[in-house]
């Protein structure tokens, strides 16, 4: 499995990461992007290989392209409908429009709010393993 | 009255009951005619003998009344002199001519059928009839007429005779015109409305007294040209009232213009000047109009408009300010939450343990908190949610069954009452509003009697509203009165409230127009009002 972090805050990488970790997701298999369109570069050329899966946390709320302007050049890819990439909308926002709005959008599998606890980074990976 | 018959003689009897007749037909054609003929009437009983009767028919051949003899097809044949009185024509001026020529067009026929014929078939009349009759003047008059067959022995065949009477045509006229006129001023002036015409061949222009007043001229005063009445007009429009006013002398196009206007006593203001051209083939003879003083509806729409913008932008700010509470603040909030939780509380001291506790709650009251103003914040947005029917009883077992742990522990008693099934409102808004005031009463339960409440949805004349009351604390409502539905305002030292249940609550119920109240004494409960809005109901 193959995690993509994609998120201005220095911090939320951190706790993600931490987190991630007590999940049992190794380090070396997580890369993280302070900016979308370094990450939208990155995605770009991310080879998927059978059977492996790659799972993109997104915030909403970037400098320069937003999580929204991401999205829109995403699934323009072919890559954003494979079956093993799986992105989900990490915003500290809860306001139902911000929700509804992610929802509404097909390439994404789900939506988070911050902080993302244990339980939920625990929740967020057995939705991807179980979609094998 | 009718004494007057037992006087006549047999031979005379023709001739006399049909002069009475006529008197009583003539006696229902008005009052002041009544009291003429009841002075001849009487002068019947004492004189009736063959000369005298003659005597009197010759007054009444004098008399106010517009006699007329008639061929069998209408063609006057005899005519008195009070023809010149009732309609202007002397009887020479008739005699010969058909009296159709006379009537007004659309009365031809009602005269035709309903006295003409039945008068020619021998049928008397009980009332009048009347119509339009042209005056010599050119204007039309009104006549009350009898008519009935005439037999007269040694005359060489049935003749018509007819007793008209103009009614006083000039006089009702007047009156009506100055009533009229009276009536079109004051609402003229009620809506600022003056009328103008412009004559074309004479050049001339005529105002009314609106038309003045809006100019702020001196009535007669009237502008000797067009030039002079468009001078008042400011630069723009003047020049747009022109260009229109000439299409429409041209062409007979109409016009409706709102116009920036300056009076005579220079005082700046807004008109609408409606204008039109005769009927008829253009270029027309005739331009006439309207002129209003809009000057107070354009200020309200002018405030309108800026109070719009004014609530625009309070909106722009409130979306900037849910967006700086959605991730500016509540952003590190939750980054302290997770770093709180990711510290390993097992190598720390029990005072560190402790201090990581207290930081560990804190950090959940102010992330609630942010959550509770984040959703105030869009209650007070302008959302396009939908209306609709929301089934009341699914919604308050909804509710209910949310704090279904809470209002078990607390052994709350609920009695609900619905006149109403279903109610057209924003379902969120309903289920928001319910959700507070269950959590608020909640948050007040007295711990010296069983909490019971009430949730009636009930159905008064004018509105639909919801009661709810509790027997809980209640609060001193005197004292701390609207500020209830305050931001932030809490009353009860010992109750952890954000005080933003209530603000929301009263935020949601007045952006669909309605209205909420509370009354409340303080440890005896408290009772919440809302009427929602009385114009959106199944």
């Amino acid at each position: 499995m193959h995690i993509v972090i994609i998120d201005d805050d220095e911090v939320f990488q951190f706790t993600t990461k931490r987190l991630l970790e007590k999940s049992g997701v190794k380090e070396d298999f997580m890369k993280s992007f302070f900016s979308a369109e370094d990450a939208l570069g990155y995605c770009q050329e991310l080879p998927i290989k059978n059977s492996e899966k790659t799972v993109i946390l997104l915030d909403i709320n970037l400098p320069g392209m937003d999580g929204w302007a991401f999205l829109e050049e995403w699934r323009k890819l072919p890559k954003a409908h494979d079956s093993n990439v799986f992105l989900f909308m990490i915003s500290s926002s809860i306001n139902k429009e911000d929700r509804d709005r992610a929802l509404a959008i097909e390439v994404i599998r789900d939506y988070y709010t911050k902080p993302l606890t244990l339980d939920a980074i625990k929740q967020l990976l057995t939705k991807v393993t179980d979609n094998a | 009255m009718r004494a007057g018959l037992v006087f006549c003689s047999d031979r005379q009897w023709h001739q006399n009951a049909f002069f009475l007749f006529v008197l009583r037909c003539c006696l229902s054609v008005s009052l002041n005619l009544y009291f003429w003929l009841l002075q001849i009437e009487f002068a019947t009983k004492s004189f009736m003998e063959g000369s005298e009767l003659r005597a009197l028919w010759d007054d009444v051949w004098a008399g106010p009344i517009m006699i007329c003899l008639h061929e069998m097809d209408g063609t006057y044949m005899q005519v008195n002199e009070a023809a010149k009185e009732n309609t202007g024509f002397t009887p020479k001026e008739l005699v010969g001519k058909s009296p159709y020529d006379f009537f007004h067009p659309e009365d031809r026929n009602h005269i035709l059928t309903e006295s003409h014929k039945k008068a020619q078939e021998g049928n008397a009349q009980s009332k009048p009839i009347r119509y339009r009759f042209r005056h010599k003047s050119g204007g039309y008059i009104f006549l009350e007429t009898f008519t009935f067959i005439l037999n007269k022995e040694g005359q060489s065949g049935p003749a018509l005779m007819t007793f008209s009477r103009a009614q006083h045509a000039v006089k009702e006229l007047q009156a009506h015109l100055s009533r009229q006129n009276n009536l079109w001023t004051q609402v003229g002036a009620l809506i600022s409305v003056g009328g103008w015409e412009y004559d074309v061949p004479s050049q001339s222009i005529w105002w009314t007294s609106g038309t003045f007043d809006i100019y702020d001229l001196r009535e007669g005063k009237a502008p000797q040209s067009l030039e002079e009445s468009f001078a008042y007009f400011e630069a723009p429009g003047k020049a747009r009232l022109q260009k229109d006013f000439d299409l429409c002398l041209l062409k007979g196009e109409p016009f409706d213009l709102t116009l920036p206007f300056l009076s005579a006593t220079n005082k700046k203001k807004w008109v609408r000047c409606i204008g039109m051209a005769m009927p008829g083939e253009p270029p027309t003879e005739k331009v006439f109009g309207v002129i209003q003083d809009i000057s107070i509806q354009i200020e309200k729409q002018h405030r309108q408009t800026q109070m719009l913008d004014f609530l625009r932008q309070q909106n722009e700010r409130l979306e900037q300010f849910n967006f700086i509470v959605s991730h500016n603040l509540r952003a590190p909030v939750a980054n302290l939450m997770s770093l709180a939780h990711l510290m390993d509380d097992t190598s720390l001291s029990q005072e560190q343990t402790q201090l990581l506790h207290f930081m560990k709650d804190s950090l959940e009251n102010l992330g609630n908190t942010l959550n509770e103003l984040s959703d105030a914040v869009m209650g007070l947005q302008e959302r396009n949610l939908p209306r609709t029917f929301v089934h009341l009883k699914e919604l308050v077992n909804k509710v209910i069954k949310a704090h279904q742990s809470q209002i078990q522990v607390k052994k709350v008693q609920i009695n609900t009452h619905f006149d109403y099934p279903k109610l057209f409102y924003i379902a969120q808004y309903l289920e928001s509003i319910l959700h507070n005031l269950v959590s608020n009463a909640l948050k007040f339960v007295s711990n010296d009697r069983p909490p019971v409440w009430e949730i009636a949805f009930e159905k008064h004349k004018q509105y639909h509203c919801l009661r709810f009351r509790d027997n809980g604390l209640g609060l001193d409502f005197k004292k701390f009165g609207d500020n209830v539905f305050g931001l932030h305002k809490t009353f009860h030292r010992d109750i952890p409230g954000k005080g933003l249940g209530l603000f929301m609550t009263r935020a949601q119920v007045e952006a669909l127009g309605g209205q909420i109240k509370l009354s409340s004494e303080p440890d005896k409960g408290a009772e919440f009002f809302i009427i929602f809005d009385k114009y959106h109901f199944n």
